[in-house]
């Protein structure tokens, strides 16, 4: 049972191993892999009481947690998972560039460069890890990671190159980002489980309408400063949910008020507070926690047409149930 | 766009939202929206949960909300081991 894996332990192993075991893994710069696993480690390696860890450690397992949902056992899946952590920590390092927040990061590499180089790295590692799959398996997850990873980079692409996107394609980049690659877990564990064609179908309906709700909620909290980032408003010149809504919702006159604010909400506390205001008074968080609801309410709708043993369905749902949970506690 | 318009009056005419807490169907036919099954079901879920009201009129005191709604959780934020204090 996936309460006895450990997700990110098991792909700081993987990863040391598979450079340790590797015929020329001796030549392979100590520097460089110290910095690789000091990375990963900054996330994995510590512990924390907080019931919000146990959600942590679900989502982290997606892959062994599907894979055991439809009679697999974790060991069929634990690399893949592994994998897909290495991607999703490269991810993570290449938004902060992009977004040019890793300057508000403790314990990341001083320079950019250094932090793409990281990622970059990463990402060639997952896909060692994925070469070990075999098979006809391997090769379908195979491209089914790389194919899902382009879908990505075109969702980032589209955030980076557009700064005023409307509603709908704010929707668009949330599934594209986000929204794929959690189905790409739950489509890839289902699949090493060994999940008939509309098994693995439900998992990734499952796992969209979790990545979007994951998205809900980063932009929702995004619209505060959190201990070490800075808001979503003072990172000029980037849409995310909220403000689409409320560009969207909003007379003229309003909308105006709210660029303004905007504008000046990086060198402004008054500004940044004011556009927060009209943001929330716009109805921003009441629609997003509609919105949320509605992917809440897929997700389970998802779960439904699976018939999974009752400890998983309670750790899938529970993940929903607590990401969806907005404002209501 | 039907569910935008739902939320922008909900929030800007205190009756509709009156309303549209007792009788969903009949505001929403009243404002020409219509909303299919799900939508109807999300937006008067939330909608019937007046606490919201006053959270719109005092925006700052809808922080709490960043600890229900954690950081951990963010998308291409490796979930975090701390959560945001």
């Amino acid at each position: 049972m996936a309460s006895s894996f450990l997700p990110l332990q098991n792909a700081i192993h993987c990863f040391s191993s598979l450079i340790r075991d590797h015929p020329h893994g001796a030549n392979i710069d100590f520097e460089y892999l110290a910095e690789i696993l000091r990375i990963l480690g900054r996330d994995g390696l510590n512990t924390d009481p907080e019931p919000v860890l146990s959600q942590n450690e679900a989502l982290r397992s997606l892959p062994v947690l599907c894979c055991e949902a439809v009679g697999g056992h974790s060991s069929q899946a634990e690399r893949v998972n592994s994998a897909w952590l290495l991607f999703y920590k490269a991810a993570h390092l290449l938004d902060l560039v992009e977004d040019s927040e890793a300057e508000d990061r403790e314990l990341l590499p001083a320079q950019p460069a250094q932090i793409l180089n990281a990622a970059t790295g990463l990402i060639f590692a997952a896909n060692m890890l994925l070469n070990l799959e075999e098979g006809d398996m391997g090769k379908a997850i195979r491209e089914d990671f790389s194919f899902t990873g382009w879908q990505m980079c075109a969702g980032q692409h589209a955030d980076l190159t557009q700064a005023a996107p409307g509603l709908q394609q704010c929707w668009q980049i949330a599934e594209a980002k986000s929204g794929e690659f959690f189905a790409l877990a739950c489509r890839a564990g289902a699949r090493l489980g060994g999940a008939a064609p509309p098994q693995i179908e439900a998992f990734d309906g499952y796992g969209r309408h979790l990545g979007i709700l994951i998205q809900i909620a980063d932009d929702v909290s995004g619209l505060w400063s959190a201990t070490g980032e800075r808001c979503d408003l003072i990172r000029k010149g980037k849409w995310t949910l909220p403000v689409a809504y409320a560009m969207t919702a909003c007379p003229d006159e309003k909308q105006r008020e709210l660029q303004q604010a905007l504008q000046q909400a990086a060198k402004d506390t008054e500004a940044e507070r004011q556009a927060r205001r009209l943001i929330i008074e716009s109805g921003a968080v009441l629609y997003l926690r509609i919105e949320a609801e509605k992917h809440s309410q897929q997700c389970l709708a998802a779960l439904d047409r699976i018939d999974l043993p009752s400890a998983i369905r309670e750790r899938l749902s529970g993940m929903v149930t607590e990401i969806a949970s907005l404002g209501q506690s | 766009m039907t569910m935008v318009q739902l939320v922008y009056r909900f929030v800007s005419d205190r009756e509709f939202a009156n309303r549209f807490q007792q009788n969903p169907q009949a505001a929403l036919a009243e404002a020409g929206l219509s909303l299919n099954e799900l939508e109807l079901q999300a937006a008067t879920t939330v909608l019937q949960q007046r606490s919201y009201c006053t959270h719109l009129s005092s925006p700052e005191k809808i922080t709490p909300l960043e600890m229900a709604w954690p950081r951990p959780f963010c998308p291409y934020k490796m979930p975090s081991t701390v959560s945001p204090r």
